[in-house]
């Protein structure tokens, strides 16, 4: 098993927002997670990546069976898990090369590898930008600082491209981008996906899911996952909304 | 132990005026004033008195350490363009580069611009560290740029500190001239003759740039954790001129950087820009005074603090527009980060503005590391202590980036690289 979280119940300042949650994902499956505002969609992809403001107070994740929980963030992205964060941060005066140059090596060095010379980072690159459409002006920017909506975006993915992770989530990635961009965004994530690398796609929109087919549609509300299925289930909710789960998930209480 | 000037005017006494009659004045301001005190409003951060507590000596040492092998750890390409001044005395003078005079003067050499400039800008009633600096120096070393002379390489001067079992005093008195329409690099290195010789440094540095020219100083201070640096350096700029200052603080115990300049002729700009990572118990304070004096003058100030452990950074900024200046632009901006839960910051900008069409802002900001971008950067397999070291890099880069020569740039990242990599970010 790729990953499988059990009974999650995690806090942030001291208020309860993951409550109970359960999820398995197989290798090369790709699974979306939908749900309304506020449910708890990016708790649960910063409690898997490992933020520490975050209390988990019961249940556990294992990653390929080994308890995550016990790891440091950076101990978990150099074991393949990435997070293509909702809101990507800026870092001004650190070059998108120069820090992607860190990470790549910082997770080389955590496998026992030898850095990677400047010829060959460069070259990896260069054959990265061209799958997300990403100009050598971007690169030599300051991290995300003053990068577009979307820009900032296909630099997550971009990253992704570059580290080649097991366990990809991604956080609304498609918010605020452009048809064309959306498009290459998921072009992207398709030319990914591999019988050894596993997706968690949290979205609101079922546009989405047309170009980036998941294996299975989950409804995150308050704190739980309420309902699985498959990518029906996406064409369902964006049809009834989600008073329908609401209505279903009083009636099953 | 007891902390009075009567040792320093002792030893004045012993000296015999090198100087000429000057010194006599200033040691006169500096017996009435006394060593500052926290009582003072310029040093009420900043308390000097323990670095005065010592049983100085102030003989010239022998030397048991090499110049040469201490000047190899530094950036200067070559050994030419490098001046070496060691305790005060000029020691050493590689062949510079033609149009810059590098001479050590005192009351028996005569020089027309010494005359000129020596001790006219050095405030000896107001600044009583200046007059004790005035009053015990042995000799005035002066660097002369021509008029018309564009300076391609930097100039690199290198101060030497030393001491043995004994703490010692060290006088260091620059004066550095820079003709109508020159032009000139200089890296100014400060660094200790050994790991653990005991120094009290007081340095002043006068500085006049004449119509049209051009001083950009780029100091290190990169001395050992039990020197203490009194830098007093007052500016003097003409129309038209530039001057340019990067204070780097990476090293001592005590550093206290005061810098003034007068924009007194239209058109001149002045920059200051400083960088302090003072960590353990360091104290680092930088004191500025910009004074507008006339129209049409611009300064531009960026001071960055990287404050570690129990260490403590001070930025008092001041700046005076004078009721003639209009069309003055002033600029400033401090900005530090905090790493350790008892490093200690003290912040002010102090602003008298009597003319009224002037452009003048001002900001500071202290705070940690941002907690969101440390995340992000570990999110993506860069090792906590790796990704705090490299934010801090970056967050010193609004200062690094303006420095000159690429050779002292990559210089600087290193060496602050390697501190940080050594100090534990994560507290
Ligand atoms: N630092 C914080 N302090 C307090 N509450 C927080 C904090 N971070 C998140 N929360 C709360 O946790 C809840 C879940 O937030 P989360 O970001 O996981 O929602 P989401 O499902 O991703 O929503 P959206 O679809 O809007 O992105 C929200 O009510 C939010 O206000
Ligand atoms: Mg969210």
């Amino acid at each position: 098993m790729m990953l499988e979280i059990r009974n999650l119940h995690a806090l942030i300042e001291g208020r309860e927002i993951l409550k109970g949650l359960g999820l398995t994902v197989k290798p090369g499956e790709v699974h979306a997670i939908m749900g309304p505002n506020g449910s708890g969609k990016s708790t649960l992809a910063s409690v898997i990546a490992g933020r520490e403001n975050y209390e988990v107070t019961e249940g556990e994740i294992l990653f390929n069976n080994e308890n995550l929980l016990e790891l440091a963030p950076e101990e978990r992205a150099q074991k393949g898990i990435f997070l293509a964060f909702q809101y990507p941060v800026e870092i001004p005066g650190i070059s998108n090369a120069t820090f992607l140059k860190e990470a790549v090596n910082s997770i080389r060095k955590a496998k026992g590898e030898k850095p990677m010379d400047s010829k060959h980072f460069l070259q990896l690159m260069q054959e990265k930008m061209k799958l997300v459409n990403i100009d050598k002006t971007m690169t030599q920017r300051s991290v995300n600082e003053g990068f577009s909506g979307g820009e900032k975006k296909r630099n997550e993915i971009f990253q992704m491209a570059m580290l080649d992770p097991r366990l990809c989530i991604l956080d609304e990635t498609d918010s605020g981008l452009d048809i064309d961009a959306l498009r290459i965004v998921a072009n992207g994530v398709n030319a990914m996906r591999s019988k050894d690398r596993s997706f968690l796609v949290v979205t609101h929109y079922q546009r989405l899911l047309d170009y980036i087919v998941p294996d299975f549609v989950h409804v995150l509300y308050e704190g739980k996952i309420v309902k699985s299925g498959t990518k029906e289930l996406a064409l369902e909710l964006e049809e009834k909304g989600y008073d329908w789960i609401k209505s279903h998930e009083t009636v099953s209480q | 132990m007891e902390v009075s000037p009567e040792i320093f005017v002792e030893q004045f006494k012993k000296a015999g005026n090198p100087l000429g009659k000057i010194q006599q004045e200033a040691i006169e301001s500096f017996k009435k004033a006394g060593i500052p005190h926290v009582k003072l409003e310029e040093f009420r951060h900043t308390n000097i008195v323990p670095a005065f507590a010592k049983n100085f000596s102030f003989e010239q040492k022998e030397h048991t350490y090499s110049a040469e092998s201490l000047i190899k750890k530094l950036p200067v390409s070559s050994i030419e363009n490098t001046v070496i001044i060691e305790n005060g005395e000029l020691s050493k003078v590689l062949p510079t580069a033609s149009g810059i005079e590098v001479v050590s003067l005192n009351k028996n050499t005569s020089h027309q611009q010494f005359e000129k400039h020596f001790s006219k800008y050095a405030d000896l009633k107001s600044d009583s560290l200046a007059a004790l600096n005035t009053a015990m120096a042995k000799s005035c070393i002066l660097v002369g740029i021509a008029a018309n002379q564009q300076v391609e390489k930097p100039l690199n001067i290198v101060l030497i500190s030393s001491a043995t079992d004994q703490a010692s005093f060290i006088p260091v008195r620059l004066l550095f001239l820079a003709d109508k329409n020159s032009s000139t690099l200089v890296h100014l290195f400060q660094i200790s003759a050994s790991e653990n010789g005991e120094t009290l440094t007081s340095i002043v540095t006068e500085a006049f740039t004449d119509e049209n020219a051009r001083l950009e100083v780029e100091y290190i201070q990169q001395e050992n954790n039990k020197s203490n640096t009194l830098s007093n350096t007052y500016v003097e700029s003409a129309a038209n001129s530039f001057f340019k200052i990067h204070t780097i603080t990476l090293g001592g115990v005590l550093v206290r950087n005061k810098l003034r300049i007068r924009l007194n002729g239209q058109g001149s700009e002045a920059y200051f820009n400083g960088l302090y990572l003072p960590d353990d118990r360091m104290h680092v304070d930088n004191y500025t005074n910009v004074i507008h004096a006339v129209p049409n003058c611009t300064s531009n100030q960026t001071y960055r603090g990287v404050i570690s452990d129990e260490a403590h950074g001070v930025f008092c900024g001041r700046i005076v527009v004078e009721q003639d200046a209009q069309k003055t632009q002033a600029y400033q901006s401090n900005k530090n980060i905090l790493v350790g839960n008892h490093a200690m910051v003290n912040s002010k900008p102090q602003l008298e503005i009597y003319a009224d069409d002037v452009k003048c802002t001002h900001g500071a900001t202290t705070g940690r590391l941002d907690s969101n971008a440390l995340f992000y950067l570990r999110a993506r397999g860069i090792n906590e202590q790796r990704a705090r070291a490299l934010l801090i890099t970056a967050f010193a880069s609004d200062v690094l980036q303006q420095t000159t020569d690429p050779a002292l740039h990559q210089f600087l990242i290193e060496q602050i690289t390697l501190k940080l990599s050594v100090n534990n970010l994560c507290k």
